[in-house]
């Protein structure tokens, strides 16, 4: 450092000068000691430093013995290279010493500035502290408005749930009542279809009895059958028979024929066998000719199969004339056997 | 950071120097005796200074030391006994003056440093505080 350097310079030009006094010998006294001075100005100067003062005491009165020693050399008139000597010692306590001084003052800062730290990491921390009380206090205000919210949404939850409970109670009437009403409608369509069955059987049945009025007809139209108030009459004419016989000829044989087939066809038909004679002959042999006709016919159907249980068979004689007894003609036409078809439903249709 | 006082660091090196000197007591001297005690006081001094820490604080004034040491071995070895036991005795005192020297220079930093840090914790404080 600087003042070392001088320092350094100094002590040498201070040897060589203590060598020229060692070669005087002691022949006069040194006035002044140029070293001596510096180090009491050194002194003074540190000495005047409270800090010094304070701090390094010890160290100051050692560098206060250290220049007692110089100068006593110096006025002991000692060497100048001695008096040079313990002048640069004591010029070295003097920077002990404040060197001293300013490491004690700098360790009081630092311990001071490490309290101030302290103190004010301890405030830092209470506010921190202090902080973090309000976060708490406001998350806990938080919390309760949340756990407010919570229990207010479950409320609205639980309302939400009854709700939905009667919604679905609704829901399954309606679906009752939606089944009931399918059921009703499946009963109905059932009817329905019962209906147009039975629709369609109807018409079955009418479309198969005008296809058996029309049979019907066309049979009774073969048989040159013609509708009365007593029903459907099949008159077998005086041709058929021989005169006062009751023995069918041959064209009668066919007639017979075509009626039992007729009757066998409809075996649900009943007929009544009416014998009828002209006027000519007593009227007991009329009667007694109309019943041997008549039954003569029904002996003839029966043999041809159809149950004599169906018919009947009576003689009328001379009664109920269909035309005039005067002619020939006339007494022809009332010669004959009628067979009258008892009026069945259906017949009203034929014409 | 306290340390012995610099009376007691006296007293140790002395102890400490003691047996190096009888070694060199033992080699004898005519007229004047060799300042062996004092050479070794500064050859203690002188080692102890010679930290990293004081090379980087006070590293003139631990030269000054050094070499003061070395000129104290130069004039033993010149047989010049009265120079050499003021050039021992200065080389203790330099070598003191360079220790305080890079302790107070630490300190001062240290303080300096730790004033800093407050200053900032302050700053941090006040940056705080307003609300």
């Amino acid at each position: 450092m600087n003042t070392s350097f001088k320092q350094s310079l100094f002590q040498r030009s201070a040897l060589a000068v203590a060598t020229l006094a060692m070669l005087a010998a002691c022949s006069s006294v040194p006035e002044r000691n140029a070293a001596l001075d510096l180090a009491r100005s050194r002194f003074d100067a540190a000495q005047a430093q409270a800090q010094v003062t304070s701090l390094a005491a010890d160290e100051l009165k050692r560098a206060s013995e250290a220049l007692r020693r110089a100068e006593a050399a110096q006025k002991d008139g000692q060497s100048i290279a001695s008096v040079d000597h313990l002048s640069y010692l004591a010029s070295q306590q003097v920077a002990v010493a404040q060197d001293t001084a300013t490491s004690r003052a700098a360790q009081a800062v630092t311990a001071s500035a490490g309290a101030e730290r302290d103190r004010m990491r301890l405030t830092l921390r209470t506010q921190e502290a202090d902080s973090a009380k309000q976060q708490l206090a406001t998350a806990e205000r938080s919390n309760e408005r949340t756990a407010q919210e919570l229990a207010s949404s479950q409320q609205s939850n639980a309302r939400t749930a009854q709700d939905l409970a009667s919604s679905r109670q609704s829901n399954a009437r309606t679906a009752q009542e939606l089944a009931g009403a399918q059921q009703s409608n499946a009963a109905q369509a059932t009817q329905l279809a019962l209906a147009a069955a039975g629709a369609q059987d109807d018409q079955a049945r009418l479309a198969r009895r005008d296809a058996q009025v029309q049979e019907l007809q066309a049979q009774m139209g073969a048989l040159n059958a013609r509708k009365t108030d007593r029903g459907m009459v099949v008159t077998l004419g005086d041709v058929l028979f021989s005169t006062g016989q009751s023995r069918l000829q041959g064209e009668g044989a066919r007639t017979m024929d075509k009626l039992a087939a007729f009757l066998r066809r409809y075996p649900q038909r009943t007929a009544a066998i009416e014998g009828y004679t002209d006027s000519v002959g007593s009227e007991a042999s009329n009667q007694s000719l109309s019943d041997r006709r008549a039954n003569a016919v029904m002996d003839a159907l029966v043999g041809l199969g159809v149950p004599g249980n169906r018919l009947r068979s009576r003689g009328f004689g001379e009664a109920r004339p269909v035309a005039s007894n005067d002619t020939a003609e006339g007494r022809q036409m009332n010669r004959r056997v009628e067979l009258v078809f008892a009026p069945e439903e259906g017949d009203a249709l034929l014409k | 950071m306290s340390h012995p006082s610099i009376h007691h660091r006296f007293v140790a090196v002395t102890t400490l120097a003691l047996a190096s000197a009888g070694a060199l007591l033992a080699s004898g001297c005519a007229s004047t005796p060799m300042p062996v005690e004092q050479l070794a006081v500064a050859e203690a001094a002188v080692q102890r200074a010679s930290t990293a820490s004081t090379r980087e604080s006070a590293p003139a004034e631990l030269g000054l030391a050094t070499t003061k040491l070395a000129s104290a071995r130069s004039a033993v070895a010149a047989g010049d006994a009265n120079r050499a036991r003021m050039l021992a005795d200065e080389a203790t005192a330099d070598a003191l003056v360079a220790e305080m020297r890079a302790q107070s220079v630490r300190a001062t930093k240290a303080a300096r440093e730790s004033e800093d840090a407050a200053r900032v914790l302050r700053e941090e404080i006040n940056r705080k505080t307003p609300r």
